[in-house]
């Protein structure tokens, strides 16, 4: 089988990716240095900037049947994604599209194929070392599992501090170990693309003695103190002080340790730390009932994201958070006590002292890493140039860009598998197999098959029984083959251990034969039979057969819509974002209808003056106007918008006042967004005031000149990060910082002072903040309760501003006032109703979900993008924009969408159309078909919630495996065990 | 006499809970065998009748575990369902029966310790409470 694409890295990114390819029908093989999936994320119960997890929202919602459904953080499984843990790409060569990728598998010593879990080894393994996971808070063995909740769930062993005692290979009850395997190398040829998504690593504190870490217990890193708070950590949730355990009364956050500093050679901002830190400290003040004082010390909060500033402003108010803005100069041991003494000198220039009980330094990412050296070669894509540091939205949108990079290489077309399904098999009542394995007799102490057997013949719609030694391996596989030739069992049952292993080969056999994937089911024999004594245990599986049994018996073969794609996309808005998406699609082979509602093309970046940012939009419109597959539709406006994801049908009016029908299979929403306007800082009264927009506009088409300003003042958050305008537009920051230097390199005598009150200046962009101090532009920093004050006398522009460092107010008269006034989105309104899909408050198009699915609309087929969702640089509309195609492809992509098993359906017959089922759906996939009067299900937008089924006060609602009855009957088999 | 033991059914969502069962499981944190686990897609699937019918059976106690607010695969499923058992513990506490028979936990798919830790306090719950009435007056 080829593999198309062979992904590095297994975190979210690589996780993203490789589902994206995927999606596409392309084989993928993800592999990651760790021996496990989900890379930082398996150690982060929760994430900003809601505190939830979610990640499972990752996994495809088109095509659900590709893969088991369960938590993301348990493993990657999808038919397309081979998943290689503990491997490492050691080599790339030949030509892109035809690669060969060399990867080296480290030997972990126990053979999966054996081992089933049983822990028999750790049990006695001698060998007691600092468990990584949770970042040294409890010990491991040296053969252990890396991951507690991850399966495959067989445990690994670390030669670096294995004694090779072979205690463990004695106590394997299935001889898997072998203490004595090499490193394996595994060739793949030809492979289209290579994507690097290795990550960043964190920087390590120990590096520095400035805060005690690695010496004092008390001083840990934030991601330690989020294995000290989870569930699955230590102190199983609960928020202890490590040294004593003690509870924690004073909590102090230091930010920006390994970034930001000049002295470590670390001149960037690492972007997630600060929300990082807020995140946390919300998590331990809920953990702690809020009997906890919790400090952050910062130099800016950057709060860049669409919805952080309100996010940190609510854990202000709720929790009573207290942010210092400082830079810590050391932490001190207390005499006597676990508590640290922390000085510093704060912003009114006073040296202070506090002590706390728990110190967490906010470490940033990982200097001085280096790109393997195939980097550079063809067909090779990295996520990051820089090692960047991204929350999960834009780590998700960095992906779809690689996945994009990949895509284009090439590949076979979508081609879905045709399945036979043998009809008169299916047709005829239900016949289950059941197949018992008896794990090589191990289980024959806790559990009596035999009477279970017995049990079983009574029961009504009794299965057949297959009994192996066990199943697991290619013998038994061949002897449920064999029993479902010879017999007419069209429903098969396996009972055994470890059954999610099994979820190819089920997929193999369901195939041979002829039956659908869900009429096959499997139960867990171990983890999920429950009871202390043999009896117990036995009743506990006896019902769960039976109600599994059962429910199988009850499920109907599924009438799988076949919904024929229209391979076209409506892509409205033709700034940076839509017209990347544009291009991504064109460039994939879909016909692109763009619309824009301006006669000309380019968005704002038509205000762009020359430089880089120009260069690469022209390029791009040149390549848009000019691809045959794109249909420019300028001064066009949308008037309706009709179907379901894959049948859409869009009607336009052009300039001349026809209207036309477009049929399309997904839309792909960028109207975009501009500049704010303010009335605050007297904005409109004095010609020498302008926008942090418009001066960069001036300076750049040169109808600006720096040596005609000798004082200049700027002032950023204007109108924006407070109420009503409460959040961070992101660019404003950095492009007054390139303004300030672009004055001051062509006027150096010219004085410039910028008000601020964070520098938002995040990731890369520090060393522009650097840069502009080092030139000796003045920063002086404000709080929203002392807002510098402008008034315009006489023609003279006066602003008086409270500088704290000097405590006193400082009165300023320049000739430039720049006012960042920052982002606002079109206005959506119109939009937003047209395409049924939301708004926040604040006018942005809303996305599903920000983090896990930041361009998807709430409606499936329907995406957004850009400046209309969200503030963004240049750049990051561009890629958001591919990402929202790389989304759109998924549907357009294949030639048909199919009805996966578990979907909701309506029998018409009992439904009295209610409607009330219509809003209850979270994904809008209930709608009234007006024509037939019937109540109506898209079984693509549906993804088997089951909320309507609960609802529906008539029953009318079917839904698969979980039909009603089948529960009804489980609850009853439940509650009637006879004892056997 | 031999010691009462209480019967259980404890209804789960897919994603969360039950993943939090699994890892109970696989991590060896035992909890009562009076429960019997019936996995559900989602704890906004559950419908009033399944917890009716599970008293009706003769259940002493229903446990419903399904994900964190803000955590349903499904995006708000388990909101719905807040509402719904709401409406049903008061349904069973005007029919004269324990509300408290009935619970509604948000459990994490790492929470593994926390679904030990709350299956095992609704047993001794319902220990406490001891045999339910519902089955036996309603027939009458
Ligand atoms: S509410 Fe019904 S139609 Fe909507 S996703 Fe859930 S099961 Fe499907
Ligand atoms: S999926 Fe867990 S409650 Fe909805």
């Amino acid at each position: 089988m080829n593999i198309h694409t062979v992904i590095a890295g297994a975190g979210i990114s690589g996780i993203r990716a490789a589902f994206d390819l995927a999606e596409l029908g392309h084989r993928v093989v993800l592999l990651d240095k760790a021996p496990s999936s989900g890379g930082i994320l398996s150690q982060l119960d929760h994430q900003f900037p809601d505190n939830h997890c979610g990640m499972c929202t990752l996994l495809p919602m088109i095509d659900r049947d590709k893969g088991p459904q369960f938590c993301l953080r348990k493993g990657i499984f999808h038919d397309h994604v081979t998943f290689i843990p503990s491997a490492e790409i050691v080599s790339v060569k030949g030509p892109a599209g035809q690669l060969s990728v060399v990867v080296e598998k480290q030997h972990t010593g126990i053979d999966p194929l054996k081992c089933m879990a049983c822990g028999s080894c750790e049990s006695v393994c001698p060998v007691s070392v600092p468990d990584g996971f949770n970042e040294g808070y409890s010990t491991r063995k040296a053969v252990f599992l890396p991951v507690p909740h991850q399966i495959p769930n067989h445990r690994i062993i670390d030669f670096s501090v294995c004694t090779r005692c072979g205690e463990c290979v004695k106590a394997c009850p299935v001889s898997a170990i072998n203490l004595d395997g090499e490193a394996r190398k595994l060739e793949f040829n030809p492979v289209n693309a290579v994507i690097l998504a290795t990550g960043s690593g964190q920087y390590d504190p120990a590096q520095s003695d400035l805060y005690g870490f690695g010496v004092l217990p008390n001083v840990v890193t934030s991601k330690g103190l989020e294995r000290i708070m989870s569930s699955s950590g230590p102190s199983k949730g609960q928020l202890f002080r490590p040294s004593d355990n003690k509870p924690i009364k004073r909590m102090a956050f230091l930010q920006c340790v390994g970034s930001r500093n000049l002295m470590e050679n670390a001149d960037h901002c690492s972007s997630v730390c600060c929300m990082f830190a807020v995140k946390e400290a919300v998590m331990a003040c809920e953990k702690s009932h809020d009997d906890l004082t919790v400090s952050i010390f910062y130099m800016d909060m950057r709060t860049f994201g669409r919805d952080f500033q309100r996010y940190k402003d609510q854990a202000e108010t709720s929790h009573g958070l207290r942010f210092i803005r400082c830079r810590v100069h050391s932490v001190e041991p207390c005499e006597n006590t676990d508590g640290m003494k922390i000085s510093y000198v704060n912003d009114k220039g006073m040296y202070m002292e506090e002590t706390v009980d728990l110190v967490v330094l906010s470490t940033g990412k990982k200097t001085g890493l280096t790109h393997p050296d195939f980097y550079q070669n063809e067909g090779v894509f990295a996520l990051s140039d820089t090692f960047d540091f991204k929350d999960i939205g834009e780590s998700l949108v960095a992906a779809d860009v690689a996945a994009g990079k990949a895509m284009a290489l090439g590949g076979p077309p979508h081609t879905p598998e045709q399945r036979i399904f043998d009809t008169q098999r299916l047709s005829k009542k239900a016949m289950p197999l059941l197949v018992l394995c008896q794990c090589g007799n191990n289980l024959s102490n806790d559990l009596d098959l035999d009477l279970i057997e017995s049990h079983l013949s009574a029961m009504p719609g009794a299965p057949q029984i297959l009994k192996l030694e066990q199943a697991c391996g290619a013998a038994g596989f061949e002897s449920i083959g064999t029993a479902l030739t010879s017999s007419q069992a069209n429903r098969v049952v396996i009972a055994a251990c470890n059954p999610f292993l099994f979820d190819h080969k089920i997929k193999a056999l369901a195939r041979d034969a002829q039956l659908p994937d869900g009429f096959f089911k499997t139960l867990d024999m171990r983890s999920h039979v429950t009871g202390k004594t043999k009896n117990e245990q036995t009743q506990s599986l006896l019902s769960q057969i039976k109600s599994t049994v059962n429910s199988l018996n009850l499920t109907l073969p599924v009438y799988r819509e076949k919904r024929t794609v229209t391979p076209s996309a409506l892509v409205v808005g033709g700034g940076p974002a839509g017209l990347s998406a544009a291009f991504c699609l064109a460039s994939a082979g879909i016909d692109v209808d763009l619309l824009d509602k301006e006669s000309q093309l380019g968005g704002n970046g038509i205000h762009f003056s020359p430089g880089p940012e120009k260069n690469s939009l022209d390029k791009l419109l040149s390549s848009v106007t000019n691809h045959p597959k794109i249909r420019v539709h300028p001064a066009t406006c949308l008037t309706r918008h009709q179907g379901l994801a894959g049948v859409f049908t869009a009607t336009i009016t052009t300039p001349n006042a026809v209207e036309q029908k477009i049929p399309h299979g997904a839309a792909i929403v960028a109207t975009g967004g501009g500049q704010a306007q303010t009335l605050d800082y007297c904005a409109s009264q004095h010609n020498g005031i302008l926008s942090v927009f418009d001066l960069a506009k001036g300076l750049g088409d040169k109808t600006l000149n720096p040596l005609d300003f000798s004082k200049v003042v700027m002032i950023q958050c204007a109108g924006t990060r407070e109420e009503p305008r409460n959040y961070c537009s992101r660019i404003c920051c950095t492009k007054a910082l390139l303004n300030a230097i672009a004055i001051k390199e062509a006027n150096p005598s010219a004085s410039i002072h910028i008000f601020y009150r964070d520098m938002m200046s995040y990731g890369e962009s520090e060393k522009i903040y650097t840069r502009a101090r080092q030139a000796g532009i003045l920063f002086i920093p404000f709080d929203l309760h002392k807002k510098p004050q402008v008034a315009v006398n006489n023609q003279t522009i006066h602003v008086t501003g409270f500088d704290p460092v000097l405590q006193e107010d400082v009165q300023l008269a320049p000739d430039l006032l720049v006012l960042s006034t920052g982002i606002v989105p079109t206005d959506n309104q119109i939009i937003s109703k047209i395409f049924h899909i939301n708004t926040t408050q604040d006018g942005f198009l809303k996305e599903a979900n920000s983090k896990w699915r930041p361009v998807d609309s709430g409606r499936e087929g329907i995406f957004v993008c850009g400046l209309a969702r969200a503030p963004l640089g240049f750049q990051e509309a561009m890629d958001e924009g591919i990402s929202a195609a790389m989304r759109a492809l998924r549907i357009l992509g294949r030639p048909f969408l199919e009805t996966p098993q578990v979907t909701a359906r309506v029998r018409h017959s009992l439904c009295s159309r209610c409607q009330a089922c219509i809003p209850e759906c979270p994904y809008q996939a209930r709608y009234l078909d007006e024509e037939n009067g019937k109540i109506m299900v898209d079984s693509v937008s549906c993804q088997g919630c089951g909320a309507c089924a609960s609802l529906c006060p008539n029953s009318s609602i079917m839904m698969g495996q979980f039909e009603e009855k089948g529960i009804m009957d489980s609850i009853e088999f439940f509650l009637n065990e006879a004892c056997p | 006499m031999s010691e009462y033991k209480p019967k259980i059914v404890a209804l789960v969502c897919n994603w969360c809970t039950y993943t939090a069962a699994d890892l109970a499981g696989t991590s060896r944190l035992s909890y009562p065998a009076e429960i019997r686990m019936i996995r559900l897609m989602c704890t906004g699937m559950i419908d009033q009748k399944y917890i009716l019918k599970a008293f009706l059976d003769g259940a002493d106690g229903v446990f419903i575990g399904g994900c964190h607010p803000g955590d349903c695969h499904y995006i708000d499923g388990n909101i719905k369902a807040e509402k719904r058992i709401g409406g049903t513990r008061n349904l069973l506490s005007q029919f004269g029966f324990e509300p408290d028979r009935l619970a509604l936990q948000w459990i994490g798919a790492s929470e593994g310790p926390e679904f030990q830790h709350n299956m095992t306090a609704f047993v001794e719950r319902i220990t406490a409470l001891g045999p339910s009435q519902v089955a036996d007056r309603m027939i009458l």
